[in-house]
């Protein structure tokens, strides 16, 4: 009797159980959710947007966790991705809003008028944590075993690809930088990088995050031929939050991409914005692209030109390694010869240190 | 008893009433929300500045309102609430483009 009990409870027992097993992996990716929580986390690291738009950035927060609590009930995808896709917004707005507050307290200064922000808020604001790991390879608690490996072996392919370039400035008129530095480009060959500003701070009044809403679309077919059109190019490059400049169209980065007065690149940080400045790139074979590193003018010169141009050999460094021809790719250092801002205060000494990315051949 | 019923039924059909008119100046509140966003967003210049984010917030309001006629009223409320957002980014880039440029005018002018 128990027997037979037994093997009609079994069937039954298991088939339950395949249903709850179904249910358990019913959960589905929703891109939407990734995306939010990525645009998120890159934009409340940044300093500036956490000082000066710390409401914003919270109401993105709160965003972020109806998402989130939305995905953890299973809600439908639609739903799910409703959520993220304003979460994403409120942390782009919080963005905005730290540029706008950052630009209209340097152009409130520049009129002699009351500043609009605080000096405290200030300090805040270009302060970067001590304790932030330089790149994620000098931090492996936070990195998974083959997360570490797979960062060590880009550490070794970065280092002899830089290895390899500096040697190349030296050699190659092709990528030269203009003859104002080159003096100066010869040096930083040998030279260890230089020391800045010990505060150096994060920049982030001009610097680009936003996600390209048209990288998927811009990668995949373009690859195999250059067919797209100026029109095309334009809207790929606008959706990198590329602007039109005197010299073509350019996106500008801010200095936190970058160890503190060092060229070495924070891989977290950079990597979004370079895979999609490499992915307009590959698309489009015809397009050049010149980098031009600025700094502050807190160091004497020379150390200037050589920060500089090491952090524009970082970049495209870090552009060839993810496949980018390096005859497409000139760089040049400036140094603090071409401020956008007067030297006058930390926001405005943080909006000259920037690397601009320049589409000459893209208006 | 048929009293009794009379009047239940009475007092559900007025509830009925009475909520399906508190639900109604919810979403028009919506719409004004919305509407107001995508007008601040203009004032701020988003039409030169950040043309593509207004135009979705716009594209967002026109739809919900094609929603709303049609009684999809939840689905109307998310494209509103999308709406407002993209609104707001539109405003926000706009200062933000309207500061930097004024800011590299009068740099340029000294």
């Amino acid at each position: 009797m128990f027997k037979q009990y037994t093997l009609k409870v079994t069937p039954l027992l298991i088939a339950s159980g395949l249903l709850m097993g179904g249910c358990a992996t019913k959960q589905v990716w929703i891109p939407e959710l990734e995306d939010a929580q990525n645009t998120y986390e890159q934009i409340s690291q940044d300093p500036i947007v956490a000082s000066l738009a710390h409401v914003e950035l919270e109401a993105a927060r709160r965003q972020l966790i109806e998402a989130e609590t939305a995905a953890n009930e299973f809600r439908k995808p639609h739903s799910i991705a409703h959520e993220a896709k304003l979460a994403k917004v409120k942390a782009l707005v919080a963005q905005q809003r730290a540029r706008a507050q950052s630009s209209n307290h340097s152009l409130q200064v520049a009129l002699g008028q009351q500043p609009l922000l605080s000096e405290e808020l200030i300090l805040a604001a270009t302060q970067v944590p001590e304790d932030e790991p330089v790149l994620a390879a000098a931090n492996p608690e936070a990195n998974g075993d083959a997360g570490q490996q797979d960062i060590a072996a880009q550490l070794a392919a970065l280092s002899a690809q830089l290895a390899a370039l500096q040697s190349q400035i030296a050699n190659s008129t092709a990528i030269a930088p203009i003859s104002s530095i080159e003096s100066a480009a010869a040096l930083s060959e040998t030279q260890p990088l230089p020391a800045v500003e010990p505060t150096t701070a994060a920049q982030a009044t001009t610097e680009i995050t936003e996600e390209p809403m048209l990288a998927a679309a811009m990668s995949a077919p373009a690859k195999q031929q250059s067919l797209t059109s100026p029109a095309q190019l334009k809207r790929q490059l606008q959706a990198i939050n590329a602007k039109p400049s005197n010299h073509g169209m350019a996106l500008t980065l801010g200095e936190r991409y970058f160890e503190r007065g060092s060229a070495r690149l924070w891989n977290d940080r950079a990597a979004r914005h370079l895979d999609n400045v490499a992915s307009v790139l590959s698309g489009n074979p015809d397009l050049e692209l010149d980098i031009e590193a600025h700094t502050d003018n807190t160091a004497n010169a020379d150390d200037s030109h050589n920060l500089t141009i090491d952090r524009a050999l970082s970049i495209k460094t870090a552009l060839v390694l993810r496949g980018i021809e390096a005859d497409r790719i000139n760089t040049t250092g400036y140094g603090h010869t071409r401020p956008v801002a007067d030297n006058a205060t930390p926001l405005q000494r943080l909006q000259n240190r920037r690397v601009e990315l320049i589409f000459p051949n893209a208006q | 008893m048929k009293r009794t019923k009379l009047t239940t039924a009475a007092l559900l059909v007025g509830m009925t009433i009475m909520l399906s008119a508190c639900a109604k100046p919810k979403q028009g509140a919506d719409f004004e929300h919305a509407s107001k966003a995508i007008r601040a967003a203009e004032i701020a210049g988003a039409a030169t500045y950040a043309p593509a984010e207004l135009s979705i917030a716009s594209q967002n309001f026109s739809k919900a309102q094609a929603l709303a006629n049609n009684n999809r009223q939840d689905r109307a409320q998310k494209l509103l609430q999308i709406a407002v957002a993209q609104a707001e980014l539109a405003k926000a880039v706009s200062e933000a483009d309207h500061a930097e440029t004024s800011l590299q005018q009068l740099q340029a002018a000294y």
